[in-house]
């Protein structure tokens, strides 16, 4: 785990090769480690959303494999969420053993176990900026691939419920999208909401890479996961996704990526986009706007609902303190504390993550889970920070970069590359902060593997931070020989600031 | 298991928990197949108390071993509880079946069915106070439960004791009602005002409560049922028409509309219907699996796995495939208000007549 040095580990692996080899392997490795993995892991991701349990195996099997081969010459570098991260998978273990139904709790811990290998895959191999903006793509069109026949679906089920007489579409949130499989409406908008910041990530990266062209290009796979996140007609989901921008362009702001006009300016556009999104879809499937507005008593039932849940939960809470009752057990619990006076049926969670954690890990779980955002956060700011001076003075958008591996980048150019990559943080940033916020009312992180995977994923990239805005990752391929004889490798990340 | 093929359901269950030693469900089921050969004992519908044989007391054993791992691996089981219970009942240890019960109702306080299985082996004990406040509390808790034989049985015994029982449930929720409206209770008033003929008042609960929550499909159907009963067959139509949109699967609404074509003379019309009511009610998922469902991960369970096999469908609304299609090959009778013949289902489902 943790993230080796990349100059250090490709001069070993030329010395291997023969002199004629070089060139063609260097081209070929480089390939591999700008997209192989990227491809390997959206594949995975792929995989888990479709239920494909056999390609799920192999790919991380063979993602593990290649990882082990490489961790060969890779010098390995734990940081404090990886640790943190290396003790939550070893909590899971033995908190099977105070699980009420182990058996429940295994699917739970075996997601866990997977979002642990791919953190860790993530940590060692998304290792340069351009990665994580392909990385970004592609999720991001992946987001669209799901978010799109959603949209249809949600106008199919409008215009029939219209047809029946039916004029209250927020009643009927749950029904106008039935996602996939066994995918429940509420959790697949998290996913979505974990898409998010990838789809935003993209633009932003290229719009400080001055190509503001393919930038606008990228903006457009936002849309339609945006879209789909607004006929949601849950308002936390849209406040959560109104959070994401505001916390996106706060965080550009904060880190001098731009000014505060240009900042405002940003938020400013793209709210007018989700209310212009809104509008839209009003005129077109009347009742969306009405959602919004207003409280409907199918909203209040949900509120009392969810006050009425925790309530039970802190009764479960109360009898199991300490370890809790077990993975994926707070459904079960919950039965227990149930009265023939409500008639909210049966409670499938705690609509509430730290509760959900509370209840099914205890505090001994809750505390190790509530670390790892606050390390990973901690990680993000330090790794912004320590270039904040560097990326002072914005770079001209439309300034032509030179083209890959032709030559060393210069000061202005590595500049906007730390910048764009900085923008980039910040999207993904906002998007995991605006994803728990959502998680204080709905405790979804947990119920299928996907999500669990995706949130490590992104973890792992903003915890990346530090690694990938250092000097030696913003290089070009042709250059990291040269820069290897120079101070900044892998190891003196924790020097960065001085160097910058 | 849902082909009924018990010893290669067996064999697959055996090498499941081969392979998974500790999966308390894989060990229910085991106990469930292997209690498929028990007599399905059940005082009020089979004609009495039988003794077991030396052969079936084995299995019984058998099964009772199964499902004591299973509460040993997973103590909150509450349809393990309730299939322990009634093994036990069976083999005549009435005490530690009591617990189990108790331990069911504990573990699942909002599943009516625990409720209806206590209170029958309540009843069949002597203790009718005990029995009535359990069944008291599932009609609370499910009012579809008037639709069930196991209510239409309880009405024939003691003279009025089922309608009693749910003016006493409808009072104690109206006092809820009253003191917090709740559409969800609304609704369950309303079926219950149905099932004691006062459609009007069910009209009003119900109309108040599909305004309020309209994504109701039972509601929908109920209030349909309401307006066919007062005669407006048109708003019935339009109700049925909203529930059939909400959930298809159900076979409610094609009954009301077959008992609306009936009415009005149209027979044609009406076996189609029924005909179409008998194919949508093999579809109608298993109660207590759906509730499984949502509390443990894992196979997706298709079947009710309550013991006895019977109890599962004593207890749930008539809408099992036979009696329907039993229903579908009755001549109708020339004149509407003959009831003649009719097959139990629908004296179930329409205890008062269309005019």
């Amino acid at each position: 785990m943790g993230v080796g040095s990349p100059s250090r580990t490709r001069s070993r692996m030329h010395r291997r090769l023969p002199n004629g080899l070089n060139a063609a392997a260097a081209k070929w490795l480089r390939l591999w480690q700008e997209t192989g993995w990227v491809v390997l892991l959206s594949s995975y991701l792929a995989a888990i959303y479709l239920d494909l349990s056999w390609i799920e195996f192999l790919l991380i099997a063979l993602m593990l494999a290649a990882l082990g081969a490489g961790a060969r010459t890779s010098t390995a570098r734990m940081t404090a969420p990886d640790w943190n991260v290396l003790a939550i998978l070893l909590f899971e273990i033995p908190s099977l053993l105070f699980s009420i139904d182990r058996a429940n709790s295994v699917r739970t811990t075996e997601a866990v176990i997977q979002a642990f290998a791919v953190y860790c895959i993530a940590r060692a191999v998304l290792r340069s900026p351009q990665q994580l903006a392909i990385v970004a793509v592609v999720l991001a069109l992946g987001g669209c691939c799901i978010a799109l026949p959603g949209i249809r679906e949600f106008h199919r089920n409008a215009v029939a419920l219209a047809h029946a007489g039916f004029s209250d579409l927020v009643a009927f949130r749950s029904r106008l999208i039935l996602p996939h499989g066994r995918w429940v409406v509420g959790e697949w908008f998290t996913l979505l909401l974990l898409l998010l910041p990838f789809a935003a990530a993209a633009p932003l990266y290229l719009w400080r890479m001055g190509r503001t062209g393919l930038a606008l290009g990228a903006t457009i796979l936002a849309i339609p996961i945006s879209v789909a996140l607004v006929i949601s007609l849950s308002r936390a989901v849209l406040w959560s996704t109104v959070l994401f921008v505001l916390a996106t362009w706060g965080l550009i702001r904060l880190f001098a990526l731009t000014s505060t006009r240009a900042a405002a300016t940003g938020a400013g556009l793209w709210l007018l986009l989700l209310s212009l999104i809104v509008v839209c879809a009003s005129a077109v499937d009347p009742g969306v706007l009405e959602a919004y507005l207003g409280s409907h008593p199918s909203q209040t039932r949900s509120n009392e609902g969810r006050f009425a849940t925790w309530k039970r939960s802190a009764r479960v809470v109360t009898a199991h303190p300490v370890w809790g009752v077990g993975s994926s057990n707070s459904a079960l619990a919950l039965a227990g504390t149930a009265n023939e006076s409500e008639t909210t049926g049966t409670v499938r969670s705690t609509f509430s993550l730290p509760l959900q954690l509370l209840v099914e890990k205890g505090t001994a779980g809750l505390v190790l889970y509530a670390s790892l955002p606050i390390l990973v956060g901690y990680r993000f700011l330090r790794g912004m920070r320590t270039y904040r001076l560097a990326a002072r003075g914005p770079a001209v958008p439309g300034v032509p970069l030179p083209k890959s591996g032709s030559q060393p980048l210069g000061p202005r150019a590595r500049s906007d590359e730390r910048s764009a990559a900085k923008a980039l943080y910040c999207a993904l940033a906002a998007g995991a902060a605006a994803l728990l916020c959502r998680e204080l009312v709905y405790a979804s992180l947990f119920s299928h593997a996907l999500i669990l995977v995706l949130f490590a994923l992104l973890l792992a990239v903003i915890a990346s931070a530090p690694e990938i805005l250092n000097e030696d990752s913003l290089l070009r391929p042709g250059e990291h020989g040269a820069a290897s004889a120079g101070p900044m490798d892998g190891r003196s990340i924790r020097s960065g600031r001085c160097q910058a | 298991m849902r082909r009924a093929d018990l010893p290669a359901a067996r064999i697959d269950i055996g090498e499941a928990i081969h392979l998974w030693d500790w999966n308390s469900r894989y060990y229910a089921w085991r106990g469930y197949v292997v209690a498929q050969t028990l007599p399905a004992h059940c005082s009020h519908t089979t004609s009495g108390r039988q003794s077991l044989t030396a052969k079936e007391m084995t299995v019984a054993q058998s099964a009772i071993r199964d499902y004591s791992r299973a509460l040993s691996l997973n103590h909150r089981a509450a349809v393990a509880h309730q299939n322990l219970a009634w093994l036990q009942h069976l083999t005549a240890d009435d005490q530690a079946a009591r617990e189990h019960w108790q331990a069911a109702i504990r573990d699942d306080p909002g599943d009516a069915v625990m409720h209806v299985s206590y209170a029958l082996f309540l009843e069949e004990s002597g203790g009718h106070a005990e029995a009535q406040n359990e069944v008291e509390t599932a009609l609370e808790l499910s009012p579809s439960l008037v639709d069930s034989t196991f209510l239409r049985d309880f009405r024939s015994r003691p003279a009025d004791q089922a309608d009693a029982l749910v003016r006493l449930s409808i009072s104690r929720m109206q006092t809820r009602n009253d003191r917090q409206a709740d559409p969800i209770l609304e609704a369950k008033l309303g079926k219950l005002y149905l099932f004691l003929g006062d459609a009007q008042h069910a009209v009003t609960l119900l109309r108040h409560a599909v305004e309020a929550l309209p994504d109701l499909p039972l509601a929908w159907l109920n209030l349909g049922n309401a307006y066919a009963i007062l005669g407006n067959t048109e708003a019935a139509t339009d109700c049925y028409r909203r529930s059939n949109l909400l959930d298809s699967l159900h076979p409610g609404p094609y009954f009301g509309m077959a008992r609306i074509n009936l009415v009005a003379g149209h027979e044609q019309g009406a076996a189609r219907y029924l005909h179409r009511a008998v194919l949508q009610a093999q579809l109608i998922p298993p109660i207590t699996a759906a509730h499984q469902n949502q509390l443990y991960i894992g196979p997706y369970q298709r079947i009710d796995d309550l013991l006895p096999p019977v109890l599962a469908q004593y207890i749930s609304p008539c809408w099992n495939a036979e009696t329907a299609l039993a229903l579908g090959e009755v001549p109708f009778p020339d004149e509407a208000g003959s009831r003649a013949g009719v097959g139990d289902c629908r004296q179930i489902h329409s205890p008062h007549s269309l005019p």
